[in-house]
């Protein structure tokens, strides 16, 4: 039963992981919390559910599904943020800002899609592997695999392209990097629009492992990303990966061993801990 | 020019006031349908709406009651008790409003109950079925039997037909810790085991650390107790786990949603309730052919057929109670023996409705008729 329950959590915590890195882009550049991020993520599922309705594969209507909803986190900085950061508004405006976007994204999508629950399509067929006791679905596994791939290649784009050398340095420091002659407003847009095409790979993952989408998906989800960044140490995006990894695995355990009931105030509980032992996050430095 | 401008305002006024002395229009009756009419239980709400609509257009065409015609008022408390109570305040303080139909939870209608009484509006709910909801009051009354009287039930099918070693897991409020204590006490009464009792909460996404636990207690049989949509995600995990037993349900999985969202994966499985389809009376049938001419391609169900008998019933009891509210409460609590749809209707000294139970099996992507559970 212990495998199982490790095999549930790693597996949740893989799209914890995927949405937490949204934050941490974000975060990392613009030190505001991204609120919009969670009605992103509930976008990302029903670009998914469309184009999967439409009967596209599962690769390229993962990899379109991506891209709309990148390019709607892109609008989300253009029209919330952008304005603001332009007339040099301070971060709590912003922060409000996207908190406001937020809703706005998610009362479109209730007057777009209405308010029922709807069934995912299924892309592929999928079997049940049994390892002893302990259940696995091909599903899963994809949702792992595909988690895990997205993550290192986030990781390879930060560390090993001049983008991402860019995007780094931004990071240190924006004024500067303007004046070694990085264009920061696109480095910006391009936080956004990576952070919410990871953040709907995670809603068409987790649409496909519910087998449902629906507009108030997006405000759980959000809360348990942004939980998972500030756990992992904001900013970082392996201290997101890692942080993702730890709530979804303490969300399985503590709802097995502990209390089915409390498994989201064991996993807020776990973030009350770690913030008062380690207040910069399981993998943040000193603050700065 | 000062003068034209008072003569204009004057002349204004006259006209307003002439307007106002109009013949009042024929006076009419207000029944309100309260229920989640957004958010994650939006069909339901729109059954209540629906049997309520289909009732109210068949009385008014035959001449409404007493020569007045009803209205429907539709308000949406989002299947939350915080929004039931803003709901039945506004309810309460509109002195039109003769009764409410709703609302869906026993969470909300209790919610609401306090503010009803006090207002001495009758509240009936189509669907909730709290043991003890009528007992705090005496304007609330209840179109669902009791969990007390049909959970029970499918604890004696369970051990009757499948198994003795029983596994639950139900939705932690009020109505999933009733049902699952008088399933519980009633099954171990039969000699039965429970090998596993799990909770989750209402809106929980992810079920598979509970029914992990579940899997390893090794259960003949698994009574789930939860709305559609965990319903449906439960069944499918379960699955997914390996956990393959015959289910069984509480009636609030009778919904075409959840077969759309779990029919596959929940074949075979029991649940007891009181309206079904396929029930070879004459009445079932011709309310059938009533509702689908109205709402084309639909299929009804429990609560639009509940919706629709408690219109008939609140008819009847405006036609002696007229436009006093505590009046037509008194009618209603007579009623006795009615013949509705869903069966023969009376009330007893708890507003509480007595009448018979089925069980159904999910065959072939669909409820089907089964047995009468005695």
């Amino acid at each position: 039963m212990f495998l199982q329950q490790l095999i549930n959590g790693v597996t949740l915590g893989s799209v914890y992981g995927l949405i937490a890195v949204g934050y941490a882009l974000v975060f990392s550049i613009l030190e505001i919390i991204n609120f919009a991020h969670g009605a992103v993520f509930m976008l990302g599922a029903f670009s998914g559910y469309l184009l999967y309705a439409a009967g596209l594969p599962l690769i390229p209507g993962l990899a379109l599904a991506m891209i709309i909803t990148g390019f709607i986190g892109l609008m989300v900085e253009r029209v919330g943020i952008r304005p603001l950061r332009m007339r040099r508004a301070g971060r709590v405006s912003s922060l409000i800002s996207t908190l406001g976007m937020g809703i706005l994204l998610e009362n479109t999508a209730l007057l777009t899609f209405g308010s029922e629950i709807r069934a995912f399509p299924k892309p592929f067929k999928q079997a049940v592997l049994a390892f002893g006791n302990a259940h696995i679905s091909t599903l899963e596994i994809a949702i792992l695999a595909l988690a895990v791939v997205l993550m290192v290649g986030l990781t390879l784009f930060v560390s090993r392209t001049k983008i991402g050398t860019a995007l780094r340095a931004c990071a240190q420091d924006m004024d500067v990097a303007e004046l070694m002659g990085v264009n920061t407003n696109t480095i910006i847009g391009l936080t956004f629009f990576v952070g919410s095409a990871l953040a709907a790979a995670g809603g068409v993952l987790i649409g496909m492992n519910y087998n449902l989408v629906q507009p108030a998906m997006g405000t759980m989800a959000g809360i348990k990303g942004f939980t998972a960044s500030v756990l992992g140490g904001r900013g970082l995006i392996s201290g997101a990966v890692l942080g993702g990894f730890v709530l979804g695995i303490a969300e399985s355990l503590g709802a097995a061993y502990v209390h089915s009931g409390y498994r989201d105030a064991i996993a807020f509980g776990l973030l009350v801990i770690i913030l008062i032992v380690k207040p910069t996050g399981l993998l943040g430095g000193r603050a700065r | 020019m000062r003068r034209l401008i008072v003569f204009l305002l004057v002349a204004v006024m006259v006209i307003t006031v002439a307007a106002g002395c109009k013949p009042k229009p024929p006076e009419e009756l207000v029944i309100a349908v309260a229920g989640p009419m957004t958010g994650n239980l939006a069909q339901i709400g729109t059954q209540f709406k629906e049997g309520v609509e289909l009732a109210v257009e068949e009385i008014n065409k035959a001449g409404g009651v007493n020569g007045k015609k009803i209205r429907v008022e539709i308000l949406d408390d989002k299947g939350d008790p915080k929004e039931a109570a803003n709901v039945a305040q506004k309810l309460a303080s509109d002195p039109k409003v003769l009764a409410v139909v709703g609302h869906y939870s026993s969470s909300a209608c209790f919610a609401g109950i306090p503010i009803y009484d006090q207002a001495k509006l009758t509240m009936i709910t189509p669907s909730a079925s709290h043991p003890e909801l009528t007992d705090p009051s005496i304007y609330a009354f209840k179109m669902w039997t009791s969990f007390k009287v049909y959970a029970p039930k499918l604890a004696d099918l369970a051990i009757e037909e499948i198994g003795t070693k029983i596994a639950v897991i139900y939705v932690y409020n009020d109505w999933g810790i009733g049902s699952k204590d008088a399933f519980v006490a009633r099954a171990k009464e039969l000699g039965g085991t429970i090998v596993a009792e799990e909770r989750f909460m209402d809106g929980d996404k992810d079920f598979k650390a509970q029914l992990t636990k579940i899997k390893a207690a090794k259960p003949d049989v698994l009574m789930v107790y939860s709305y559609y949509t965990e319903g449906a995600l439960v069944i499918q995990q379960a699955k997914g786990l390996g956990l393959d037993v015959p289910l069984l349900g509480s009636g609030t999985l009778y919904e075409r949603e959840f077969l759309n969202l779990a029919g596959a994966e929940a074949e075979g499985m029991y649940i007891v309730t009181e309206f079904v389809l396929d029930d070879p009376k004459p009445s079932v049938k011709n309310f059938l052919a009533k509702y689908q001419a109205k709402f084309p391609g639909k299929q009804p169900g429990n609560y639009q057929a509940n919706s629709y008998d408690i219109v008939y019933m609140l008819a009847k009891a405006m036609e002696k109670g007229g436009t006093d509210r505590a009046a037509i409460r008194n009618a209603l609590a007579a009623t006795q023996g009615y013949q509705g749809v869903t069966g023969e209707i009376s009330f007893d000294a708890r507003r509480e409705v007595v009448k018979s139970q089925v069980f159904l099996k999910l065959e072939g992507g669909e409820f089907k008729y089964y047995r009468p559970a005695p």
